[in-house]
Parts: C-alpha cells; structure tokens; sequence
C-alpha cells in the first residue's frame, strides 16, 4: 500500500489504519463520532495527501482546460478555485475535482485518489489530439495536502502563519509561509466548517503537521480520520466519487447543473448533458432523510407502493441530527422536496422523505 | 478485555449465565472492529430464538454487523437505554452494553460455546 509523508505522524498519533483507493491512511484516530464533534464545534486537521495533485501549465491551458472541464474555467480569477468535473464523451463523470488558478496560464488540478492515474492519462490522450504546448505535469508526490477544518481553523492558521486572513475569501488561495515551508493556502474543504486546505513541500509535512497540532491544542484541534470525513460530508450533501458519482451517472443526474457551462463553447461530454438539461434526465440524485431512527446504505433499494424507483448512493447516521440521511438516484417522479418513499433495510421498509440539501446547516452566529 | 465468567461465540457474542437466565452482549473485539455504534436494533421482548439465529442489528458509522443469538429460548429483557445510548456498546461491552437476557431452552447449550481462553485462542488464530 502507499502511504502519505504523514504516514509517520499517524502512527504516532494511534490512528486505526485502512486501506483507501490503495493508500494506507487514518480511519479513526480516538474515534469517528468523537472526531466529527471536533471538527463541528472546533477544530480537525486531515491528511488528504491521497488526492492527486496535477499541473496544467502554458499558454493554452484555459483553452484545454475549458475542454475538458465542465464548469466555465474563464470564471476562475487568478488565486481563485473552482469545483468541476471531468465528463467522457457520453456526459458520464470520470472525476469530480478542484481546479486552482495559480496564474493567468497556470493551474493546479485536485483529483480524487482512485481517480488519479486515470485522470493524468486522460488529460495526457486529450492533449496528444491537440497541437499545442501546455505542460500537465503530475506533481502528487511533491506536495502533501492536509486540510484544517472548523470553527477554530482561522484563528488556529493565522497564528501558524502570523497572517492575519481577512482578505483570503471562500475558494481563494494565497501562497504563503507555513511554519518555514513555501506552501499554497486555500479557503476550501469538504466538510460544511469553514476551513482551509494546505499544499506543503512532501519533506516538511510532518513538520507543519506536529507544528500546526501544537498550535492548535490550545483551540480544541485533533487529527481526524476518514470515517469522521466521509460523516461530515454527508451532511452537507458533498459527493462521494465511486458512491455518488461513477462514470455512468452524469453531472445533470447528480443535480450539479450548477458545474456545468454549456455557453462557455464545447467540451468533452456536453452533447449529452444538453440533452438531459433540455429533456431531463432518466435518474436524479435526491437528498433523504429517514422518518424513523435507522441506518440507510450504499445499495440499498428505494421503492414506492412496491414499485422500484431506485438506490441509495450513501447513506449513515448524521451523529449531530441524529437521523438517518442519505443521497439517492431515483427516477424523475420522485424527485420533488418533500416525496416520500421506502428504503429497503435488510426486509425492513423505512420511510424516507426527499429534503433540500444540505442536511446539516451551520448555526449563524 | 476478555472477561473470565463469560462465555464466546464465535461471531463476537458474550454470554452471562445466571441459572436458566443468560445475559448477552458484543465482544470488546467486535465492538473495536465496529468502531462508533451509533444504533442498535434490539430483538423484541417475547421473541423465541434458537442458537446462531439473527436477533438484531448493530449499526456503527462505518458498517452493519448482525447479532447472533448464542443460545436458544426465550428474549424476555432487552436494554432500551441503548436506544438513546448506542455508545454504552463502545465504552462497557460487557456491562451497560449488555445488549437482552434470554430465558435458555436448553442450557447444555453453553458447553458448545468457548471459554475465554478459547476465545482468545480464536482471536489470534484469526489475526
């Protein structure tokens, strides 16, 4: 299995370890559920270095990047980011991703970790069909990526960096010193808190990582797993690649219109997704909650009066609504906010009513 | 981690025999392996079972694991608190955690389940 250069501190830290996509990373450090609180009322630090991290450089590359995307790149201001996806000719998602303007000419690609490989080929064939001289360079090894999330993760970074952060606005980025490190700072995440996510030198993660634990034991700051990750997404409704998103589910199905700029010229997969914008499409993905306490999962089957209408996606228990919520594709009937249906739990038919997402909304203050 | 009084089953179950009664609940193992409980499908009071049936559910964050009766008779407790405290299968396995008493068919039963030295025989044979 590979590991991340935080492998280290995750040993250090008793992190219960698993295999994900291939990498050996933190399910649980003192648990799941104790780690999600953190993260909702304080402060969590991850590794997410698994992801891949790819360069897309030179003069065309917002022409290429326009191509092959789905969301309008031209939108992007320079230190900005933006979420898209990666559609085959078919409108299907090869990968749901962060992109990050560095430079006019200059972006960096986040890409799911099983995703990874698959991605730098792709982009790899779509450039060889193109005659020009942008450089995609796969600089995943080079960089860790952690992510600090939460309502403490402002004061916990300003003080590791001796910045004050005001100006850094949601998904804006800001090259900076971390703790000696060169390192890129974004204002992005994966769990509903507000947050930053850090790309440091491979060689001086551990570092940052031990340094940034320290500093930020004060604000009630752990590390987290992946289990308490995947919890703090479902909340907020964020897709999972491989649960919500496949190669055979498009941007439309998944209700992520929002990611898709069909004026801004063609791209690789638009003709479909026209088509189902116009028509709509054959399956959508829904946000449900369960009307009584149980535990939806990936693959259960979701029926109306015995008629099949279709599949969770994902689904647990949220520890802090303490409900069972899930996302599932269903056909267009069953779509609309507030739809009930049945999820089939093992023999057991709970009923289940589609809501608006996100499930979980942070209290204003 | 593996109290001496109680007897195994090879799915992760413990037993606490107490005349015809026997108390049952989830291994420290198996409630490690679950990780955080967050809810637990109790049998019914009344429910006539026999040995290695299925009579609930444990729901963690991660997966669904299935409780097995060891032992064959009669449900005739079950711990309610464990509707609003799923974590007492974390923090006392083999205490506020216990999970229903049956009232034993046929006690002879027990002697095909393991003792705690068995157990932490099988424990390691499976690692």
């Amino acid at each position: 299995m590979k590991r991340t250069p935080l492998y280290e501190a995750h040993v250090a830290h008793r992190a219960k370890l698993v295999d994900f996509s291939g990498w050996e990373m933190p399910l649980q450090y003192t648990g799941v559920i104790d780690e999600y609180q953190a993260v909702r009322s304080k402060a969590g630090l991850f590794d997410v270095s698994h992801m891949g991290r790819i360069a897309v450089e030179g003069e065309e590359a917002l022409a290429f990047l326009q191509r092959v995307t789905t969301n309008d790149v031209a939108k992007i201001e320079v230190m900005g980011a933006q979420y898209s996806m990666i559609c085959n000719p078919k409108g299907g998602i090869k990968d749901d991703i962060f992109l990050y303007r560095l430079g006019p000419d200059k972006f960096l690609l986040c890409v799911n970790a099983a995703n990874r490989e698959k991605i730098v080929a792709w982009l790899g064939e779509q450039h060889a069909k193109e005659n020009n001289s942008i450089e995609i360079l796969d600089r995943s090894a080079e960089m860790a990526q952690l992510a600090l999330q939460g309502p403490a993760s402002k004061a916990i970074l300003q003080e590791s960096v001796g910045l004050a952060l005001e100006t850094l606005k949601p998904r804006g980025c800001l090259d900076s010193e971390l703790f000696g490190a060169p390192s890129l700072i974004t204002r992005t995440g994966y769990t509903g808190e507000p947050g930053y996510e850090l790309y440091v030198p491979a060689d001086k993660a551990l570092e940052v990582w031990e340094k940034l634990i320290s500093t930020g034991a004060a604000y009630g700051l752990k590390p987290i797993g992946l289990g308490a990750r995947d919890l703090l997404r479902l909340d907020m409704a964020y897709f999972l690649y491989g649960n919500d998103l496949t190669e055979e589910t498009t941007p439309i199905e998944a209700g992520a219109e929002w990611a898709v700029k069909c004026e801004k010229g063609q791209f690789i997969g638009d003709t479909v997704l026209k088509e189902q914008i116009q028509k709509g499409p054959p399956q959508r993905l829904v946000a449900f909650e369960l009307l009584e306490k149980a535990v939806p999962r990936h693959g259960m089957k979701l029926y109306t009066n015995d008629h099949p209408i279709g599949e969770v996606a994902s689904g647990n228990l949220s520890p802090i609504l303490q409900k069972g919520i899930g996302l599932g594709y269903v056909i267009p009937a069953h779509t609309a906010i507030g739809t009930s249906f049945q999820v089939d739990i093992r023999g057991r038919c709970v009923s289940a009513v589609v809501v608006k997402p996100p499930f979980y909304k942070r209290p204003k203050k | 981690m593996i109290p001496k009084d109680l007897r195994y089953h090879k799915e992760h179950e413990w037993i606490r025999v107490d005349g015809q009664q026997a108390t049952l609940g989830i291994s420290h193992f198996a409630q490690d392996a679950l990780g955080d409980v967050v809810f637990v499908d109790l049998p019914k009071v009344g429910t006539t079972v026999t040995s290695n049936q299925e009579i609930g559910e444990v729901e963690s964050t991660k997966a669904t694991s299935n409780i097995y009766s060891p032992v064959s008779g009669k449900v005739i407790e079950v711990n309610t608190t464990l509707q609003d405290h799923p974590e007492y299968l974390n923090k006392d396995p083999y205490g506020q955690g216990w999970i229903a008493v049956v009232e034993m068919a046929s006690p002879a039963e027990m002697d095909a389940l393991m003792t705690a030295e068995q157990y932490e025989e099988f424990l390691s044979s499976q690692s």
